[in-house]
Parts: structure tokens; sequence; C-alpha cells
């Protein structure tokens, strides 16, 4: 049963990265959006080197936000505004295949995404990387749980006409925990503070398993409605 | 709130009974006393001053939205469980959840901008990056979020059942911010905020804490009981609406 | 005493919030209850239902309209 939820999952997950393979929005649009992001911080700060590598932690997780946010909404965009309930009834999947394979898709988008970003960050804020398992481990689960809460209230906000104003508000709120533990972590990775960053992965692994739980729950009912 | 006056034929959906116009008159009458007592009467506190006032409006009113959103919460998982079997009892329930709502994100907006205001003069600075305040603003935002979605377009049964499930949401969000963020300060600063708050309370203080919440709770009852009158009447207006609609095409069709 | 001025204006804004949020409630259901006929005065609901005697009530400035 597992492996069958499993499976279904990793149909529906190939099924939207094919997507956006074929139109290539993420790539061409949400990256660059990232990036420019992180200048614009440069710009606010006005290039204060010292501040910025202080606060290039945070920026990073920042610029995940703001950009993961609109790779959520794409994600559900591309299923049209009644669409996935629809599929849902054609194709038979169980919501929890669904709320994985979406929760998959965007999870491998926003690794693209943020492999350039932290180049961006490397670069244009002068940090160094001191402890490359700790940032790898930080971001993978950092963007599990932000994958997953994405997914949850993306689908909270599906079909709804105001979504571009509703699922920010949302979901900004809730992804906070994940900014705040992420920030902290990368800041020991990037040696930036003493403070020991493992903790917070502990914590980002908490909420990525609460949130599992909770969209493995929830999607069924806010699949079934309409 | 009994419900029991509320439901049944709409025709007998009152916005005010003798009860609630009492209830009103009560709660008017106590939150005068509230002000009078927390203005006046009470003493000034050696270490806050006069500051120690706005604590007899913060304090209630963070208890009153906590409790609001406690009884969100509970009718919205009522709602979830029991919506679907009974027809009524459901619609109910997301009444409830909804006027809750809405009167909880006002007190915890008074908590807030009292508290903010307490802060200016106790400790010079509106905000402080403390857990407690950090957590009560990410938790308003996020009912402010909850309410976006009663409040929009949709078919109501979709739109309640949504609600419901981002009200259990923010209910599971509030322990998990509360504890990262707590962890957070804790690692940064000592949490130095909390000991001096809770700065020694005479009986004088205590009673008007204690009066003032009541008179913070009644009015709360009184604007949840007429905001869920508000959300039956929106309802019977769009069923009515909709009929209308309904009998002017038949209209038109037979005209035809 | 500066330390006045913030908390009279905490209560104005505590006060004046809880009133005027009140207020609204009790408005959008005076409004919604004209319309539908609920829960206002017989005499006042639903004018076009009502007696022609109800003309002189103090509210009937919508009877006209129907």
């Amino acid at each position: 049963m597992i492996a069958e939820l499993l499976g279904d999952a990793a149909r529906v997950a190939r099924k939207d990265l094919l997507i956006e393979w074929r139109t290539r929005v993420t790539i061409n649009q949400v990256i660059p959006l990232g990036l420019l992001v992180e200048v614009v911080f440069a710009f606010a700060f006005d290039a204060n080197r010292s501040l910025l590598e202080q606060g290039a932690p945070g920026l990073f997780w920042v610029g995940v936000l703001f950009a993961g946010t609109l790779v959520v909404q794409r994600s559900f965009t591309v299923e049209g505004p009644e669409g996935i309930t629809d599929a849902l009834r054609l194709s038979g999947f169980r919501p929890g295949s669904l709320f994985l394979g979406k929760a998959a898709a965007v999870f491998v988008e926003l690794v693209v995404l943020e492999a350039a970003l932290l180049t961006g960050v490397v670069v244009l804020f002068d940090v160094a990387v001191s402890d490359p398992l700790l940032l790898v481990s930080t971001t993978v689960i950092g963007t599990a749980g932000f994958a997953l809460t994405g997914a949850i209230y993306g689908a909270l906000s599906l079909g709804v006409r105001v979504r571009e104003t509703l699922l920010p508000l949302l979901l900004i709120p809730v992804v906070a925990p994940i900014l705040l533990g992420g920030s902290r972590a990368l800041e020991a990775a990037f040696g930036i503070s003493t403070q020991p960053g493992w903790n917070w992965v502990g914590i980002l692994t908490v909420i990525t398993g609460v949130y599992a739980a909770i969209g493995l729950v929830a999607f069924g009912p806010l699949m079934e409605e309409s | 709130m009994s419900g029991a006056s509320d439901r049944g034929d709409s025709r007998h959906l009152m916005t005010s009974s003798v009860a609630t116009r009492v209830l009103g008159w009560v709660g008017l009458a106590s939150m005068a006393v509230m002000a009078l007592l927390g203005l006046v009467i009470s003493p000034r506190d050696r270490i806050q001053g006069e500051a120690v006032r706005l604590l007899y409006i913060h304090v209630p009113t963070i208890w009153v939205a906590y409790g609001s959103f406690i009884l969100t919460a509970v009718a919205s998982a009522l709602y979830l469980w029991r919506g679907s079997s009974r027809e009524d009892r459901g619609r109910h329930y997301d009444r409830l959840a909804g006027a809750a709502g809405e009167v909880a994100v006002l007190f915890l907006a008074l908590t807030l901008v009292t508290g903010m205001l307490w802060g200016r003069i106790t400790w010079g600075v509106f905000w402080q990056w403390d857990a407690r305040l950090t957590t009560t603003a990410l938790m308003f935002v996020s009912y402010l979020g909850y309410l976006a979605i009663r409040n929009m377009p949709a078919e109501i049964e979709a739109r309640s059942r949504r609600a419901a499930i981002a009200a259990l949401l923010a209910a599971v969000n509030i322990p998990i911010v509360h504890f990262s963020v707590e962890w957070w300060r804790t690692l940064h600063q000592k949490a130095s905020i909390r000991s001096d708050r809770n700065s020694e309370i005479t009986g004088d203080m205590f009673a008007t804490l204690m009066f003032s919440l009541l008179a913070f709770t009644l009015v709360a009852a009184w604007l949840m009981i007429h905001r869920y009158r508000l959300v039956r009447l929106e309802e019977i207006r769009e069923e009515e609406g909709l009929a209308l609609a309904v009998s002017a095409r038949r209209a038109e069709g037979v005209n035809a | 005493m500066d330390s006045w001025g913030t908390i009279l204006l905490g209560y104005g804004i505590t006060f004046g919030a809880i009133g005027v949020y009140a207020y609204s409630i009790l408005s959008r259901s005076r409004t919604i209850g004209h319309e539908l006929g609920i829960g206002v005065p017989e005499s006042s609901a639903r004018p076009h239902l009502a007696g022609p005697g109800d003309l002189d009530e103090p509210d009937s400035d919508r009877s006209p309209r129907r």
C-alpha cells in the first residue's frame, strides 16, 4: 500500500516536472527573480559587505520564500481552476499520492533554484561555506518542509479567484519557523555564528514531519469538495 | 449561545432578543466600570508606574482571544467531523467558528496595540523581538488569512470546509511557531522581559484585572452572538437571492 | 506625565475599535434584516406588506421605495 502510494506520488511528480521541463517557467523566470531579490538586498543595504555577509543566510531564505511561493503558485495553476479535483476523480489516485507528488515536484524545482541562489549568495555577499554537510542537510530538510507546507496551502487556495494574494498571506506565517531555523543553521554552516547549527536541523526535521502528516490527513477533505 | 433559538425556521431569527439586549447593556456598563477602575481607582504600580493600567486591557484581551481561538478550532473540528452528517448542526459549527475567529482577531489586535504602547512606556520601544511577541504577531497574521478564506467568494459548503481546515492548520501551527521562536530567542538573549512583566500584583490590581476580564468576556460574548446572527442573515440572504433569481428566470420562461 | 497620553490612547483605541466593530455588525444586520424582513419590528420590516398606518414610523423612510 505504501509502495502504491509512493508510486502514484512519483507519477504525479513526474508529470509536474515534465510540464516544467517543457515550459521552463521556473528556470527562465523564477530563478532569475530569486537572484534579483538578492541583488536588491545589496541595494537596500547600500552594498555594505559586512552587513550582507552577516545577513546572507536570512537573505538566502527570504529569496527561497518569495521564489518558492511562486513555484507553489505555479504548481497549482497548471492544474487549471478546478482541474486537480477532476484529475483526482479520473485518475483514481489517492489524495495522499497527489499531495506527496505535488510536494516532490516543488521540492525538486526548489533545489535547483537554491543551487543557483546559493551560488549567488556566495559570490555576491562574499560568504564562505565552512560546513558543507550542515549546509546541504539544512537546505534539503528545510526545502522539504517548505514544499510540503506549500502543497497543503496551494490546495487550500486552489480555484479561488484571489489565489495570487491569498496564498502568500496563508503560507508565509506558517513557513516562518522554517525561515528562522534555516537561517540560524546556515549561519553556523557559513561560520558566521558559533551557535550549534545541527539543533536547528533537528527542529526543521520535526516541522517537516508534522506537515507531511498533516498534509496526508488534510488533503483528502480538501480534494473531495465541490 | 445555545443556538436553540437560531435553528429552525429562519423567520424566528432575530438580531436582538431580551437576553442579548441585557447582555449588551451589562457589557457596556461593565466596560465603563472597567475604564473607571483601570484609569482612576486602581493604584499605580511601584515598579511600572502608570503603565500598569494598559495591562488591564492587554492581559484580558489576550485571554479572551486565546479562548476564542480555541472555540474556533473546536467548532471547526466539529464541523469537519459532524458537518456532513447533519446538515444544520454543521452550519451551526461553521458559523460559530467564523464568529469566534473574527472576534478573536479583533481582541488579538487590541492585545498587540496595547502591548506596544505599554512597551513604549516601559522599554522605550514599541516592539521587542521577544518570543511571545513574535509568536503572537505571526498568529495574528495567520488568522487574518483564515478570515480571508472565510470572506472569499465561493460556494458556502466548499468555503466552510476550507475555512475549517485552515483554522485547524493555524491552530497546529501555534505551538510550532512558539517553540521555534522561543528557542531562537533563548539562544540569543535571555528572556528578561517575562520576569518584570509579572511584577508584584496587589489586591486592588488583581481585582481590577479580574473585573476587566469579566467585562471583556461579556463584550466578546455579545459580539460573537451578533456576529453569528449576521452570518446566518447573510446565508439567508444568499439563499433567498438565489431563490429570487430562480423564480425570476422561471417567470421569464413563462412569458417567452 | 508623558505616559498618561499613551495610556489614554490605548484605552481610546480599545473602546473605539470594539465600538466600531459592534456598530458595523449591528448596522449590517439591520440592513440585511430590512431586506429580508427579519428581526426588525413588524412595522418597519417589509414595508410593502405593512398597513398604511406605519408610514409615520421613524424608520419608514424606506417604505416609499417599494
